[in-house]
């Protein structure tokens, strides 16, 4: 599991995060939400050491940083990380030559899923399709966890059906999973456990299955719980229109 | 292939460096300075060395046994290599003496007299950048060479502030006193164009430890010395050449060390040479006069002769002059008159004489190479010393 | 160790694709002085045959030191100074921050920063051989276009002219001379790499360290050399005493920069 034990992280004099504690288990898919700029993508960045925390600790399987971390955990964050004169089969040659965890044959099936051309060059591709290529790339290592950053961010809505077809395959079975989203109402119903943040700290943790068992709560009513004292900040998530 | 593009580059550099060195032109030293015999006995010229400049290159020495070429020396002793051919030979056996002269970070304008006995030397120290404080340090120093001890004594002068340039040119030994001509060139401060030259003689005795200061000559032309070297073997007489702006003619000068006193020469056209035996010679036109050991009175006078066995053009006024051994050593470096001839660089040519009798008894000729492998342009030869015995 | 040959791959090629064009056109505007000078000189050739005016030697050093030449011969020098800052900068700035990817490799981060300085260090000797070989084509043409008697010979050594910077400093002859002013551009490289990296960790305050120790590289340098003519150093030095010197802290510098990029990569560069 992964584990972010009393994490804190300082700009100059803003306190960006607060005393982060929580964990992202193995097997679970977990989402982290919160308002824009609260922190979820620093937190991100911080477990992929792309950045340094203030004060902190982050265990990995129990593990402090080192080069290894990156064959265990995979990261797609909300960036473009690809260089755009590569061809599609060049990225993927890439990633084969230094992760021990690039499984090809994934990663081919993977395209054959997306529709992709491998001879592309990636500036040459659409905004969806080069979040495609990016996912391809992320989830066709074999490895523990897998990080993503606001993955249905500007996307139109069918490749986020093939996206979130994604999730619910085998591709991320078994792993621990931890996505930031403002697309509640997509993840909804493929997420085990959400993590409510808000002014650097975490304001809830819970297992999605038996809230909505136990309480009859769905998480977006959880966040008015939560958030009510801040209730013009729920306005910034989507809501069904019904 | 997998890694093309860093194995292709890593061949094609190491290649490229191998070849890049291996081309880098060795020089054929005996090419570079290389002295035919004309005529003549060519064994008369082993026991010297001729040292010169190549342009723009490196200096050289050339014995009959070896040349030596500081720059085509190991790098790091090419970087400690030092100027005068002398020097290099003494600081290999006197390295305690001579460093400090040749390294010193504050040391300036140090000249060093040898002789059997002892090796002195006379040298500015300075710790500022004030003019009149730079020349008013002197240190004089002394090596036993039996006792390899070495004295060093400070000397402070006093100096007006107007004083802008001074260097040591002479030094001549007896210890327990060492005498030294300083060169001081002042100016006139309500007329900064004005400048006086004042020639002075400095005695200093290491057991007294006194100090005695004589103007010999003030004058508004300049002054300098004939033969200019780092190392002097305690020759009497020094000769002095200056322009007098009055007559527009040039004129001599002797410092006689024995007697402390500075004689003018009024002979026009006559080039003074000094014999490593301390005697007087000048040469007017074609003939050779030596004098007495007072310099005054006229010894003898011979006709030198033109009868070169190789066609040469020998101008006495312009050759470079040395009277070694009862020998009058002749060298006409021969300039580049027109660009054409920037192919190759024009020979030096030696003529040796006995002073006795004029007759020439060596002609030969100092050839460069050097124009392809280092790119030199010019070459001269301005120093013939006696090879050095290994003490 | 085989990711750090398949990263410096990667860059070299990224180089090259600068490099290539650069020294290209360096050569294009090379041959064309060769071919502007060439024809002036038996313009005047023939002018003075005509008129019997005497004759000036000719020689390679007519080559290069006309106006085109030197201009030439900066071309690849400066593509290396604007490389040297673009290489590190590229990866933040600009639509790709393809840096995420850099430091999420599974491989210890300073093979990043070596196989950018490697790079530069093979670009250069690429630079430098293609130059020589350049010379000697162009030694060859030259030879062959001038008539003999006029021609002053020289070593390919020698061919810029003399006194210049550009011979004496881009161009040594010896091995010692060598390895000491590509040693020491290497070391500037390398602290110029550490005072980016400041910069990429600490934003202004990095940015100020950083320049700060670049310039501070280059006065330790100078301090050395200056050594023998500060006054009143109590001690003798001598000239191959100031080259090793220089030589020790060049190699010192370059430890000391790897060891400052290795913690701020491991620590505290940020995406």
């Amino acid at each position: 599991m992964i584990e972010l034990i009393d994490v804190h992280k300082k700009y100059g004099r803003k306190k960006v995060l607060d005393g982060i504690n929580f964990t992202v288990p193995k097997g679970e898919i977990s989402t982290l939400i919160g308002v824009n700029g609260v922190g979820k993508t620093t937190i991100l960045n911080h477990i992929m050491n792309l950045q340094p925390v203030t004060k902190g600790e982050i265990l990995i399987d129990g593990e402090k940083h080192h080069p290894g971390i990156y064959d265990k955990v995979s990261f797609i964050p909300d960036a473009a990380i690809t260089l755009p004169e590569m061809r599609i089969r060049e990225a993927m040659d890439f990633m084969g030559s230094f992760y021990e965890t690039w499984n090809k044959k994934r990663a081919e099936e993977m395209l054959g899923f997306f529709r992709l051309n491998k001879d592309d060059k990636i500036k040459t591709l659409s905004k969806g399709n080069v979040a495609k290529v990016n996912l391809l790339l992320g989830l066709a290592l074999d490895v523990d966890y897998v990080l993503m950053d606001e993955p249905f961010s500007g996307i139109d809505i069918f490749t986020r059906e093939q996206i979130s077809e994604v999730f619910t395959s085998y591709l991320v079975e078994n792993k621990g999973v931890l996505i930031t989203t403002h697309e509640i109402n997509e993840i909804e119903f493929i997420v085990d456990r959400a993590i409510l943040m808000d002014e650097g700290k975490i304001l809830r943790e819970f297992n999605v299955e038996e809230i909505r068992e136990t309480e009859g709560k769905s998480i977006i009513d959880i966040m008015r719980d939560v958030y009510s004292p801040y209730s013009d900040r729920i306005s910034n998530y989507e809501f069904d229109k019904q | 292939m997998r890694y093309l593009k860093l194995s292709i580059s890593l061949i094609l550099s190491v290649i490229g460096l191998a070849v890049y060195f291996v081309t880098v032109p060795q020089i054929d030293e005996d090419e570079l300075v290389h002295l035919t015999v004309q005529a003549g006995n060519e064994e008369i010229l082993d026991d010297y060395s001729f040292n010169g400049y190549i342009y723009n290159y490196s200096s050289f020495s050339l014995t009959n046994e070896d040349i030596l070429v500081p720059a085509n020396l190991p790098y790091l002793e090419m970087l400690d290599a030092r100027e005068e051919m002398e020097i290099m030979m003494l600081k290999e056996t006197y390295p305690d003496f001579v460093n400090k002269l040749a390294y010193g970070t504050n040391t300036y304008s140090y000249l060093i007299s040898a002789d059997e006995e002892y090796l002195t030397s006379a040298h500015f120290e300075y710790q500022s950048n004030v003019f009149s404080e730079i020349y008013s340090k002197l240190q004089f120093r002394a090596l036993n060479k039996e006792t390899n001890k070495i004295e060093e004594d400070f000397v402070t002068r006093e100096l007006g502030s107007n004083i802008f340039y001074a260097s040591i040119v002479g030094i001549n030994e007896n210890y327990p006193v060492v005498d030294v001509l300083i060169d001081t060139r002042l100016s006139n401060h309500s007329n900064e164009n004005f400048e006086v030259s004042e020639l002075s003689l400095i005695s200093y005795n290491f057991e007294t430890k006194n100090m005695t200061e004589t103007v010999l000559l003030k004058t508004p032309d300049y002054i300098e010395p004939v033969v200019y070297t780092a190392v002097h073997h305690n020759e009497s007489i020094q000769a002095f050449r200056s322009f007098d702006s009055e007559t527009s003619e040039e004129v001599s000068y002797l410092v006689d060390y024995d007697k402390d006193a500075i004689i003018k020469r009024e002979a026009a056209g006559e080039r003074l040479i000094v014999s490593d035996d301390s005697r007087l010679y000048s040469i007017v036109d074609t003939t050779l006069v030596e004098y007495d050991k007072t310099s005054q009175e006229k010894v003898s006078a011979v006709d030198l002769t033109m009868d070169f066995k190789e066609n040469k053009n020998m101008d006495f006024a312009m050759n470079e002059l040395f009277i070694l051994d009862g020998k009058l050593f002749v060298l006409n470096n021969n300039e580049i008159e027109d660009d054409s001839e920037r192919n190759q660089i024009r020979p030096t040519d030696l003529v040796v004489y006995a002073i006795s009798t004029g007759e020439i008894l060596v002609e030969g000729q100092f050839t460069y190479g050097g124009t392809e492998q280092v790119g030199a342009w010019a070459a001269s030869i301005d120093q013939i010393k006696q090879s050095p015995t290994k003490d | 160790m085989i990711k750090f040959i398949r990263l410096l791959e990667f860059e070299l090629g990224r180089f090259l694709r600068f490099l290539i064009p650069a020294i290209v056109l360096s050569a294009v505007i090379q041959f064309i002085a060769l071919f502007d000078t060439i024809t002036n000189y038996n313009a005047y050739l023939k002018e003075s045959l005509e008129s019997n005016v005497p004759m000036q030697q000719f020689s390679m050093h007519d080559v290069t030191g006309s106006g085109l030449f030197p201009v030439a011969i900066l071309i690849v020098p400066l593509l290396f100074v604007f490389y040297s800052l673009f290489t590190w900068y590229r990866e933040w700035l600009g639509k790709n921050t393809f840096i995420y990817r850099l430091l999420m490799l599974p491989i210890n981060r300073m093979s990043i920063f070596f196989s950018k300085a490697i790079t530069f260090l093979i670009g250069g000797l690429l630079a430098f051989l293609t130059q020589f070989g350049l010379y000697a084509i162009i030694f060859v043409i030259f030879e062959n276009a001038i008539q003999p008697e006029y021609f002053t010979a020289l070593n390919i050594h020698n061919v810029q002219p003399p006194y210049e910077m550009i011979q004496l400093t881009l161009f040594p002859t010896t091995s010692f001379e060598f390895l000491h002013i590509y040693g020491f551009a290497f070391a500037a490289l390398l602290a110029l790499f550490t005072a980016i990296l400041m910069e990429r960790s600490f934003s202004v305050k990095g940015a100020i360290g950083g320049i700060i120790y670049f310039i501070a590289y280059f006065v330790g340098y100078f301090y050395i050399s200056a050594l023998n003519s500060i006054d009143s150093m109590p001690w003798i030095i001598k000239p191959s005493h100031i080259f090793l010197m220089q030589g020790a802290y060049i190699l010192l510098m370059m430890v000391i920069s790897a060891l400052i990029s290795h913690l701020l990569l491991k620590n505290k560069v940020r995406v």
